[in-house]
């Protein structure tokens, strides 16, 4: 039996190693080149696709990604967040408290390697003929720290709790008919929609949305979770430690007998304490450390799969950007790989200007666009805006937005665009009662683990985060078209119809999908590998899989 | 921050003049001036309040948003916000906050309450933080009054002479370097290259850093470097003051050891300035601690205080400055006590 298990156990890594394999050919040659220097793969925007900068690390990574031997106490650090912090999933936003609520909850759906999706505590998405209700099958023999066992009656708890206004994760079941749950037996959810969607479960890859709560549950200060660890003690801004559960329904999960979740908001002090062994996962490396480090340095570096995007957005209802000619212009001014060298050290591939690298739909199959200032040029001259002047928004939200705001108004210059480059406070910038959602061209950083996700969230008329202002109910009925197609190929075709009006008229110059930098220690396995794209931050979030060798 | 090196010059005149001798002091004649200074601490710390408060109320956002982010809708941070009490007018709500503070109480924190917890009291989140702050504090003043002195008094004594050139040239270097650099010269120094100390200082929640003395190395040497090198150069300019002045002369004259001339004299007059000095460098210390803190990721107030000011949590953040300005004014009393103290003259003047 246990030898079956064993032999089970080893399929399922070389099936992994296979995959990480496919993925670096399908980013084509830049893998190789990776494999021999590193930065120097950066091929230019070429034609189709994407050009990766960098790919998963080279020495050590497999090791790092091997199985992990039973027992010991995993230490992981990330930035803080202060009194902030929580295990609350309905609040969950910062990177150190993804992990927080990693360890202690399973989410719906899992993502796996190369963007995939595993099953988490739903087992089974099963849509009607029509995708307007759905039959969920949780997964059985799963029981909460507290010995209760879990089941439906959680389940309609946790959708209807999502749906809470104070739940970041609200979106996610706005069209989940949540005062029509019914428990059809204990292992059994039905699920009815106000209108089809034919891939529920890609909604519940928003982080936010996708932690199963404990029926009744409402105070998080002593969580109780179905997930991998069992919260021991917690100080907010500081540490939190769990003890590995036990009874777990993906055993031999956990590896570790403890894991220690360590709040150094100093990105130095961070890797110092990597160094000096203090801790084995160093989250979040700055881009110069990662490089400095990359071909094997004092720890491993692992460089996350791009995913999350960076883009420069254009209000496009009003003002200078109202003319598609300008917007398209603005997104030809930028030399993509220039401004990811200067501002992000090379760790992202040029973007495209479209969200949601690797999910579902996304369509890799769009001519790149690259730097093109004649053209760029005769396009503002056509649109009478040939000596516009604007000011770009920023703010010091992460690494890379002051600075590639910055690159991108030299970089306008040469097409006699002057672009005023004006820093906010961040606490500002993202304030829906002071600047959001009011600038006319400004950053963000977009996760987009579906496209379903990302287009219902920011561009239909009625969406609550559109940045770009892009409002057109012929869009939004394609939108609704494309998200109820049942047709696996009709469905591609109507999303790739969506992807290509935003590439060509919207308003995001999406120039990166960025790619996460974790430093570990030679005693870390089961970090990294090949990539999920499920960013928030970090590549790996996949708690549950880390260990110690 | 810069205070450390424009302030000597209003401490110094206290020594200047004083008597050699000085014998026991009458409790009576301290009595009125401790009152005198206590309830000018207690006005300056009011003010601090009120300054305090007024910033935290301009800085743009609130609570409600930094918990809810962007996805929040206007109308439910209005909700959060009415509920926190944040459309109430500052003066408002400045009152009912001194009210609580006046009762020992340092309220509740916003980002608590704003997560929607029923309670979450200041206290207990910054109290720990208080504790290893007041032990790095505590452990850096011990080793730097003596070190200071000792180094001060030893390049006055030799003033021009080798001696006095080193130290003073190494203590201009140190002076001029942050917190900062310093504190990664000590993780090169003693990690990179010897290995000999951790270059974290991590605490486990609970834990006092002294169980782990190692780990408080590296700090203090930090903050020693960077507040012994400015102390040892005031107390340098102080002896030297006094070692011209024509009191020691006369003893010198008087064919008294030199020896007894500096220890009886020297030493004694120059420590009355030296008091200000300290008083003033330990300010500067709990300002420094910010800078240290985060270079070692050691949990203390500092930290508490940054990533409470970055994460909105606006009592976190007036308690901790309430207390840094409560302790910055008792400095100030204390040291004037021991002037006062030290120096009798001093009493008698207004």
């Amino acid at each position: 039996m246990s030898e079956n298990k064993n032999v089970s156990q080893h399929a399922d890594w070389s099936l992994r190693e296979l995959d990480r394999r496919r993925f670096l050919q399908t980013l084509g040659g830049a893998g190789l080149g990776v494999a021999a220097g590193g930065l120097l793969a950066a091929c230019g925007a070429g034609s189709g696709g994407s050009t990766a900068g960098i790919v998963h690390t080279t020495a050590g990574a497999g090791l790092a990604a091997s199985t992990p031997k039973p027992g010991g106490r995993l230490r992981v650090a990330n930035a803080g967040n202060g009194t902030s912090e929580s295990f609350n999933p309905a609040l969950v936003a910062s990177p150190i408290d993804f992990l927080h609520a990693n360890s202690v909850f399973d989410v719906m759906v899992r993502p796996a390697p190369n963007y995939g999706r595993e099953p988490g505590l739903v087992m089974q998405w099963n849509p009607s003929k029509d995708a307007t209700s759905y039959e969920l099958k949780l997964r059985p023999g799963v029981t909460w720290h507290d010995g209760k066992p879990f089941g439906a009656d959680d389940m309609i708890y946790t959708l209807r709790f999502i749906g809470q206004p104070k739940n970041l994760g609200n979106a996610a079941v706005a069209n989940v008919r949540l005062d029509q749950l019914k428990k059809i037996d204990e292992l059994t959810v039905k699920v009815p929609l106000k209108l089809p969607i034919a891939d529920l479960a890609a909604y519940f890859l928003d982080l936010n949305a996708s932690y199963v709560v404990q029926d009744g549950a409402t105070d998080f200060t002593n969580p109780i979770g179905t997930g991998p660890y069992k919260l021991e003690s917690f100080t907010p801004g500081q540490q939190a430690v769990l003890s590995a559960n036990r009874d777990y329904w993906d055993s031999p999960r956990p590896y570790p007998d403890e894991l220690e979740i360590i709040s150094i908001d100093d990105s130095t002090a961070r890797v110092n304490a990597l160094l000096g062994g203090r801790i084995d996962i160093c989250q979040g490396l700055t881009f110069a450390d990662a490089r400095a480090n990359l071909d094997g340095g004092q720890y491993t570096v692992v460089v996350g799969a791009p995913g999350e995007a960076y883009t420069i957005y254009m209000r496009c209802d009003s003002g200078p950007f109202k003319d598609v000619r300008v917007r398209e212009a603005m997104k030809l001014i930028v030399d993509r790989q220039q401004m990811i060298d200067d501002t992000l050290s090379g760790f992202g591939t040029v973007g495209n200007d479209i969200m949601g690298h690797g999910a579902r739909y996304f369509d890799h199959g769009l001519p790149q666009h690259s730097q093109d200032i004649e053209r760029a040029k005769s396009l503002l001259k056509s649109a009478g805006a040939a000596d516009l002047k604007v000011t770009l928004n920023t703010a010091p939200v992460l690494p890379g937005f002051v600075e590639s705001a910055t690159v991108f108004a030299q970089q306008a210059a040469a097409a006699g665009v002057q672009v005023e480059v004006k820093q906010e406070q961040v606490s500002s910038y993202f304030n829906p009662a002071i600047s959001f959602l009011k600038q006319t061209f400004a950053q963000d950083i977009w996760a987009a683990p579906s496209l379903n996700g990302y287009y219902s969230q920011a561009l239909l008329t009625n969406s609550p985060i559109n940045e770009t202002h892009w409002h057109s109910a012929s869009f939004d009925r394609l939108f609704y078209k494309a998200q109820g197609a049942t047709n696996e190929q009709e469905a591609q075709e109507l999303w790739s119809k969506l992807q290509r009006i935003q590439w060509k008229e919207g308003g995001n110059i999406a120039w990166c999908y960025y790619q996460s930098t974790d430093g570990v220690s030679s005693a870390v396995r089961g970090y990294g590998g090949p990539g999920t794209g499920w960013m928030y931050g970090n590549d790996d979030l996949r708690v549950w899989n880390w260990g110690l060798g | 921050m810069t205070a450390a090196n424009e302030t000597p010059r209003s401490a110094r005149p206290a020594a200047t003049g004083a008597s050699a001798g000085g014998g026991p002091v009458a409790p009576s004649a301290v009595r009125p001036f401790l009152i005198r200074r206590t309830s000018q601490g207690l006005i300056t710390l009011l003010a601090a309040s009120v300054l305090v408060f007024l910033a935290v109320s301009v800085l743009p956002g609130s609570p409600a948003a930094a918990v809810l982010g962007r996805h929040a809708k206007p109308a439910l941070l209005a909700r959060i916000d009415h509920q926190l009490g944040y459309d109430r007018p500052v003066p408002e709500r400045y009152l009912d906050w001194l009210s609580e503070l006046a009762q020992g109480d340092l309220g509740q924190s916003s980002i608590g309450l704003a997560q929607g917890k029923q309670s979450a009291p200041v206290w207990p989140l910054v109290r720990p933080r208080l504790v290893n702050t007041a032990i790095l504090a505590a452990i850096t003043i011990a080793l730097l009054i003596p070190l200071s002195l000792f180094l001060g008094v030893m390049a006055g004594v030799s003033a021009g002479r080798w001696r006095d050139q080193v130290i003073s040239t190494t203590a201009l270097i140190f002076t001029a370097l942050p917190e900062f650099v310093v504190g990664s010269l000590v993780i090169v120094v003693f990690f990179v290259w010897l290995d000999l100390l951790p270059p974290v200082s991590l605490v486990e929640p609970g834990e006092t850093p002294l169980a782990h003395p190692d780990i408080l190395v590296l700090p203090v040497l930090t903050l020693l470097g960077v507040s012994v090198a400015a102390t040892a150069r005031l107390v340098r300019v102080g002896t030297i003051e006094v070692l011209r002045s024509a009191y020691v002369e006369t003893a010198r004259l008087a064919g008294i050891s030199e020896r007894r001339v500096l220890r009886r004299y020297v030493l004694r007059n120059a420590l009355a300035p030296s008091v200000q000095i300290f008083a003033i460098s330990i300010q500067y210390l709990f300002g420094g601690v910010i800078v240290t803190e985060a270079v070692f990721g050691y949990p203390g107030l500092g930290s508490e205080l940054v990533s409470a000011v970055s994460s909105h949590d606006n009592t976190v953040v007036l308690a901790i400055a309430v207390i840094l300005a409560a302790i910055y004014i008792s400095i100030n009393v204390i040291a004037d006590l021991l002037v006062i103290l030290l120096v009798p003259k001093l009493r008698t003047q207004g």
